[in-house]
């Protein structure tokens, strides 16, 4: 098939339901553009890391150098507040005497949007020059599956409804704007062939187009389609693929009415991390350069 | 397997995103009622055909399984949290006036959406409610999807910090000073975090935030009540957690971990349930024929691939089995439709190894 993976804008967000390989296309997609010769920074979402099991390391909010042009970080929503609340008051005395507060404590716990304000704040600030600066051409974001991901970047939009002024207000509309902007940010939803991520893929893609940008690209994960097909086999082995493989066109197709997948990428037999990422990352290359599928 | 449902009253299924947590507790659901129980799952976001399957529809309410034929009885409810959240402060608030000036603060819907635990909060508040409804021998709960398993233990106790009256009053009361452009009234400490959290927020958001905190004020004790009540009940003794996962190593070593936490945290996990974890082919016998070339390398390659991940799961075998049921499930092959997919799936959690048909 033909490949449509360009990497236009400087953020890239990739999303999908659990387990569908997304952590692995934003290693791979991040290595590629790194070996490419971009400034990439690879960014995980969340408490624990997935990459640290991967890559052997542990990683922390400052970005650490995992090959050539290529540095990765985990952001936490306390990381991120810890990060522009610095920026902002200058004075760390200060900035440690509002974290230590028992009550802003509780509050950056649990106060509705403050986290996903300040991820979403973190992540655009580099492209909105507000706040501490990310000199990356790419960032690339494993964020979070589906639900969560809506509901974070529908966290501004319901912000600025509200709180229409004042630095809330003011923030909440920037990050919007960026995260609308197809210039400044795309969408990655990986998807398997299967009918469930397939619907969930559509409706999400759905959901960012009329919502945020159109800027977005389908990411077809494990597939199975290049092995041959046979019409029937006693073999147990081949009978499994063939349902399998008769699945997958089946949730192909639904897809193809919706959305034209831009990269097909097939299940690697493969359990050694590195080797996966570098998989990957020639799947993406190709994608990106046209090269063969 | 068939202890876990021994003076068992309630099943908590956690796990991370799409790893088959709604299908595996609708089909403990039915080995439950198989073995006589009068057993309830509640589920959260089913696909559409496991609702169809057990007969939900898209309301709060509970069903009767149709089509059963069970030594016991099967029930089966969703979880929408968006109603349960606002049927909690409908039945807390003390009046309809503190009702309406609740779901009509703007920050509200924030909160009933994007508060980082309310999803996990309302489907507790669920379990409570329908384990001291005493209608049930068991109740099987099913988890929101969340990126790690362990963020579910931690949701009670987020709302709990959130909303404890030293919390709140601190807030409303320094907020409503603090309006008196930051009056010297205030402690020193809490004068600069108050402007430091201004700096950041803006008036119009502290404003809200307080005028909120105000109006859930009477609320407090039931949310501090319902938080408690939960944390409880997930410790008791005749609660048991069944971990979902899927099959690699980052799983695996999240599993191992989240043991740990469990019962570091007093809580019992009875069973590891890997799901997917190998193509029903794995274990037959290598077949002698083959169409192409292509195929028999294929087969080569991920009967490799399969074993090599079999290792790994040995070794977690090997570190738990003396502690922790570990159970090993196959994909299924065909279609997983109607009650009959369930039962399927059921006798495969009894036993994982034989035929599937
Ligand atoms: N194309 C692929 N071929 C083989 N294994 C894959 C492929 N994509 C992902 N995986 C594996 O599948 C599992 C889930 O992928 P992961 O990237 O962790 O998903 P997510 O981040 O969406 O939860 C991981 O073990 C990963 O190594
Ligand atoms: N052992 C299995 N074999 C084949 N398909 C499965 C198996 N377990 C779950 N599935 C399928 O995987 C999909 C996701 O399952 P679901 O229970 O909705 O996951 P979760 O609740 O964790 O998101 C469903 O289509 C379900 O039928
Ligand atoms: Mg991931
Ligand atoms: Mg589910």
């Amino acid at each position: 098939m033909e490949n449509k993976v360009k990497v236009s804008a400087p953020l890239v967000f990739v999303t999908g339901k659990g387990g569908v390989g997304k952590s692995l296309w934003a290693a791979g997609l991040a290595t590629q553009l790194a070996r490419s010769g971009k400034k990439v920074l690879l960014v995980e979402f969340g408490e624990t890391s997935f990459y640290g099991f991967f890559y052997g390391k542990s990683f922390g909010m400052d970005p650490v150098a995992i090959e050539n042009n290529l540095h990765l970080s985990i952001w936490s929503g306390a990381t991120c507040l810890r990060d522009y609340i610095g920026h902002l008051v200058k004075i760390d005395r200060l900035a440690d005497l509002f974290f230590e507060n028992k009550v802003m404590k509780a509050l950056i716990r649990g106060a509705p949007a403050l986290k996903e304000l300040a991820i979403l704040g973190k992540a655009t600030s580099g492209v909105r020059n507000y706040g501490p600066e990310l000199d990356f051409d790419h960032v690339i974001f494993d964020s979070y599956a589906t639900g969560h991901f809506l509901a974070l970047l529908r966290a501004p939009v319901g912000m600025y409804e509200a709180i229409k002024f004042g630095p809330m207000g003011d923030q909440s509309k920037a990050i919007v704007k960026t995260m609308s902007d197809p210039r400044l940010t795309e969408y990655h939803v990986v998807s398997l062939l299967e009918e469930l991520p397939v619907s969930e893929t559509i409706e999400l893609c759905d959901a960012l187009k009329s919502e945020f940008n159109d800027n977005i690209k389908v990411v077809v994960n494990k597939s199975l389609r290049a092995l041959p097909t046979i019409e029937t086999s006693s073999n147990v082995f081949e009978s499994s693929i063939q349902r399998n493989l008769s699945r997958q066109n089946h949730a192909w197709e639904h897809l193809l009415k919706h959305y034209e997948p831009a990269v097909e990428v097939p299940y690697y037999f493969e359990s050694e991390p590195q080797k996966l990422v570098d998989h990957m990352a020639q799947h993406s290359g190709d994608a990106i350069h046209g090269g063969p599928s | 397997m068939k202890d876990l449902f021994q003076n068992t009253e309630v099943i908590v299924c956690t796990g991370s995103g799409g790893v088959g947590k709604t299908t595996l507790s609708a089909s403990l659901g039915v080995l439950a009622a198989r073995e006589g129980k009068k057993v309830l799952v509640l589920t959260i976001d089913p696909a559409k055909r496991l609702a169809t399957a057990l007969g939900i529809t898209s309301s709060n309410t509970v069903v009767r399984v149709p089509g059963q034929d069970f030594k016991g009885e099967l029930f089966a409810g969703r979880i929408d949290s968006v109603e349960i959240f606002s049927q909690f402060i409908r039945n807390s608030a003390p009046s309809s006036d503190v009702v309406e000036k609740i779901l009509g603060n703007r920050l509200y819907e924030q909160l009933s959406t994007t508060l980082s635990g309310s999803q996990e909060f309302t489907s507790l508040v669920k379990l409570y409610e329908e384990k001291n409804s005493g209608n049930y021998d068991l109740v099987i709960l099913d988890t929101p999807p969340t990126q790690h398993a362990i963020d579910f233990l931690h949701s009670p106790e987020k709302i709990y910090a959130l909303f404890q009256s030293s919390i709140t009053k601190w807030f409303i009361n320094n907020a409503e000073v603090g309006k008196s452009v930051w009056s010297r009234l205030i402690h020193k400490g809490t004068q600069t975090v108050l402007s430091v959290f201004h700096k950041v927020t803006g008036s119009d958001f502290m404003d809200e935030l307080s005028n909120f905190f105000f109006s859930l004020k009477d609320l407090q004790d039931n949310i501090t009540q319902t938080c408690k009540g939960t944390q409880e009940l997930l410790k008791e003794s005749t609660t048991r957690f069944v971990l979902v996962t899927s099959f690699d190593r980052a799983k695996i070593q999240e599993a191992t971990s989240f043991y740990s936490e469990l019962v570091g945290g007093g809580y019992q996990l009875h069973t590891t349930l890997i799901n997917r974890a190998f193509p029903a082919w794995y274990l037959k016998p290598r077949p002698d024929h083959f169409s192409s070339e292509a195929l028999e390398k294929s087969y080569e390659e991920q009967m490799k691939y399969y074993s090599a991940r079999s290792q790994v799961f040995d070794q977690y075998q090997k570190d738990f089995s003396d502690r922790l049921n570990v159970v090993m499930l196959p994909e299924v092959e065909d279609e997983l439709a109607g009650l009959e997919g369930l039962v399927t799936v059921a006798n495969l959690i009894e036993s994982p190894t034989s035929s599937q048909s």
